[in-house]
């Protein structure tokens, strides 16, 4: 008997010894495990932006360097949709379903709203892009982008062509994209709303590569005074450069954040003399103080300076303030809570503070600064914010 | 109404020379070259680059078409090389390999960023219509009518084209004949990566110039080959033309401007069934 007890209580101190390390290893290993966040962007193909995610990268580096969240490193997967709807799907599944991750962040693609926005609700997850594009980026309970958004964008364009440019006769033209179709509507009736004119000219057959020669021809032919079109930097530099060829005077012009370029302005020169554009965010070539921060950054992580990138960072950073904010584990369904929770972030790089909130959709950033090219450099010609009202 | 043709114009004279480019390379080697505008687009994009480091706009522009030529050239080493018998359906998808090769090669090389244009001719222009033309529209209408006036002198009067037409027609025949169908057949690649290079460097300043997009200018290009029915060299011209007009000149009629693309199909299929019109039932299946 005595042998049985022995033996079993020897066999016993052994489970419960191994059971003790086993926790004790596993809880040290559970303390190191990273935090994974990921995104999904467009980074190659016929449009790319890069800069986001690039950017984003770079914030949760220098988190990392300084010791990480608890202990724990942020590790950021980026995944590349190359522009096919296909391929964003399957990698916002290997994100969620393979890597796990907590979030997506940062993420600035054509379409990946589109494509993924039912499986995030589905999996409880939520997303903060650097650049949302399409429109359903502003339209379901989990996305929350931190810019403005091309179809807002227009809207702020023309209210501040008919406000503070005194214009009338106002004009859009943007992408032959169906998909926008929804965001389009809604942009040019709350246009319509806010300046109280009828816009005159709402063309949304432009093509990707298309000779611009006709659509300039066409803001002409119609007596446009104020034309928003809605392109990205080559199109509106093919823009500007048929507005010369063409002679075409008496308009004033007015482009999308995707114009808000060094670049532009060096490669249009006098061409683009009085061009306006709006920056989703504080202009990204001023001196404000609100961008110190991210252009140390940029210059530590040697990245160039861009509109898309400060989205990139915002993003970033409003990521890494919530993960600190959590008490507890930080898992999926944490940070999900903790976005629905927040409904006050500041930053004085937009002009509306960010809220996530329990809301079916979010637009949280919802003004632009105006910006206008002479001598091929870009002033700031807007001091506050140019703000809609929802 | 007028104002809607000038303006096809524009385009119309770019989708020409491609159109040209095309149906040499199809005539010639019986292959349907869809590496072409990318061939031309990177012969561009090379111009391009130097026009950044301080080479003059012209050089800049002519060493272009030469990096065009030399490109398309080292393509036709690779067709007579490894795919000399091969069908055109083999030969065919080989140039959309070198097209996806020279694309991602390209992104690589020349990155994303803008670039200033290269400005081979002073800015002028004159108005037709209320359409203003540069001369570099210009250029590219006298071009396409040059090209195809001396690809057809050169095909029916000299002694290299007699030879070139003995190629396309029967090229194992002329091989054995003692023909250097390897050089000739090279030499035609050539032409045509430099007449591609020549088309998307005079059509670039008015469009999205962005590689990729440049390289789908292949698509009006073919409709145009395909409106003159891949045969003669002023009936594609005039194809190049027509596609550009219906690009152009939709725009105006607001029913039918968000049918653009549709509408080039839509011609492209009335020109098939009109070229196929005295074929018997048996025969055009």
């Amino acid at each position: 008997m005595q042998k049985h007890i022995s033996h079993f209580a020897s066999f016993a101190v052994a489970v419960a010894a191994i059971a003790v390390g086993v926790g004790l290893v596993g809880g040290v290993a559970r303390a190191a495990e990273s935090i994974k966040v990921g995104a999904v962007s467009s980074l190659t193909g016929p449009m790319n932006w890069p800069e986001s995610t690039a950017i984003a990268k770079a914030v949760f580096d220098r988190v990392n360097a300084a010791g990480g969240i608890n202990g724990r490193k942020i590790e950021y997967i980026v995944e590349d949709d190359k522009f096919d709807p296909a391929v964003s799907g399957a990698a916002a599944h290997r994100l969620i379903d393979q890597q796990g991750v907590v979030g997506m962040v940062g993420s600035a693609s054509v379409m990946e709203c589109a494509v993924n926005a039912k499986y995030y609700l589905q999996k409880n997850i939520v997303s903060i892009p650097g650049t949302g594009i399409d429109p359903i980026c502003f339209r379901t309970p989990n996305i929350a982008p931190v810019n403005t958004g091309p179809y807002l964008g227009i809207a702020v364009s023309l209210y501040y062509a008919a406000t503070a440019l005194k214009l009338d006769h106002l004009c859009a033209f943007t992408p032959a994209i169906p998909s926008g179709k929804v965001g389009t509507d809604e942009a040019m009736a709350l246009a319509e709303k806010l300046t109280g004119q009828k816009i005159l000219v709402d063309d949304r057959t432009v093509q990707g590569g298309d000779d611009l020669t006709q659509f300039v021809l066409k803001a002409q032919r119609s007596g446009c005074k104020a034309v928003v079109y809605a392109g990205v930097e080559p199109q509106a530099i093919a823009w500007m450069r048929a507005v010369k060829a063409q002679n075409v005077t008496g308009i004033t012009w007015l482009m999308l954040t995707a114009a808000y370029t060094d670049q532009v302005g060096k490669v249009l020169g006098a061409d683009g003399e009085g061009m306006y554009a709006n920056s989703e965010f504080e202009p990204y070539l001023s001196t404000s103080p609100a961008l110190d921060d991210w252009k140390a950054l940029s210059t530590q992580a040697k990245l160039g300076l861009s509109s898309f990138s400060e989205g990139g960072y915002l993003s970033a950073t409003i990521f890494v303030d919530v993960l600190k904010s959590i008490k507890g584990e930080i898992t999926r369904d944490s940070v999900t809570k903790a976005f629905q929770a927040l409904t006050d972030y500041k930053t004085s790089m937009i002009g509306t503070p960010f809220v996530f909130g329990p809301g079916k959709t979010h637009q949280p950033n919802h003004s632009s600064k105006m910006v206008q090219l002479h001598d091929g450099k870009w002033d700031v010609v807007t001091p506050d914010f140019v703000t809609l009202a929802d | 109404m007028l104002e809607a043709l000038a303006v096809g114009l524009i385009p119309g004279s770019a989708y020409a020379l491609i159109a040209v480019s095309i149906l040499l390379t199809y005539r010639m080697l019986g292959v349907l070259d869809f590496s072409q505008t990318t061939v031309g687009a990177f012969g561009t994009y090379t111009g391009l680059a130097l026009l950044g480091m301080g080479v003059p706009d012209f050089l800049a522009a002519t060493l272009g078409v030469v990096c065009g030529m030399a490109l398309s050239a080292i393509v036709g080493v690779i067709m007579v090389r490894w795919f000399a018998g091969a069908r055109i359906e083999i030969k065919s998808s080989v140039t959309v390999a070198v097209m996806l090769a020279l694309i991602a090669i390209a992104f690589r090389v020349f990155g994303n960023e803008q670039r200033p244009l290269t400005n081979i001719f002073p800015r002028v222009s004159f108005a037709v219509f209320n359409v203003h033309f540069t001369l570099a529209t210009v250029a590219g209408l006298v071009f396409a009518l040059l090209i195809g006036a001396g690809l057809a002198l050169v095909l029916r009067t000299t002694r290299v084209g007699i030879l070139l037409r003995a190629l396309s027609e029967r090229p194992t025949t002329a091989e054995l004949l003692g023909i250097p169908v390897g050089v000739l057949a090279v030499a035609v690649w050539a032409a045509a990566g430099g007449i591609a290079t020549l088309a998307i460097t005079l059509v670039a300043p008015n469009r999205t110039s962005n590689f990729v997009t440049l390289s789908a200018l292949l698509l009006p290009g073919m409709a145009g080959a395909l409106l003159g029915l891949f045969r003669s060299v002023p009936r594609t011209i005039a194809g190049g033309i027509l596609v550009g007009l219906l690009e152009g000149g939709s725009g105006y009629f607001s029913a039918i401007a968000p049918y653009r693309d549709a509408l080039s199909f839509v011609v492209i299929l009335l020109a098939l069934l009109w070229s196929q019109r005295r074929d018997t039932w048996d025969e055009a299946r």
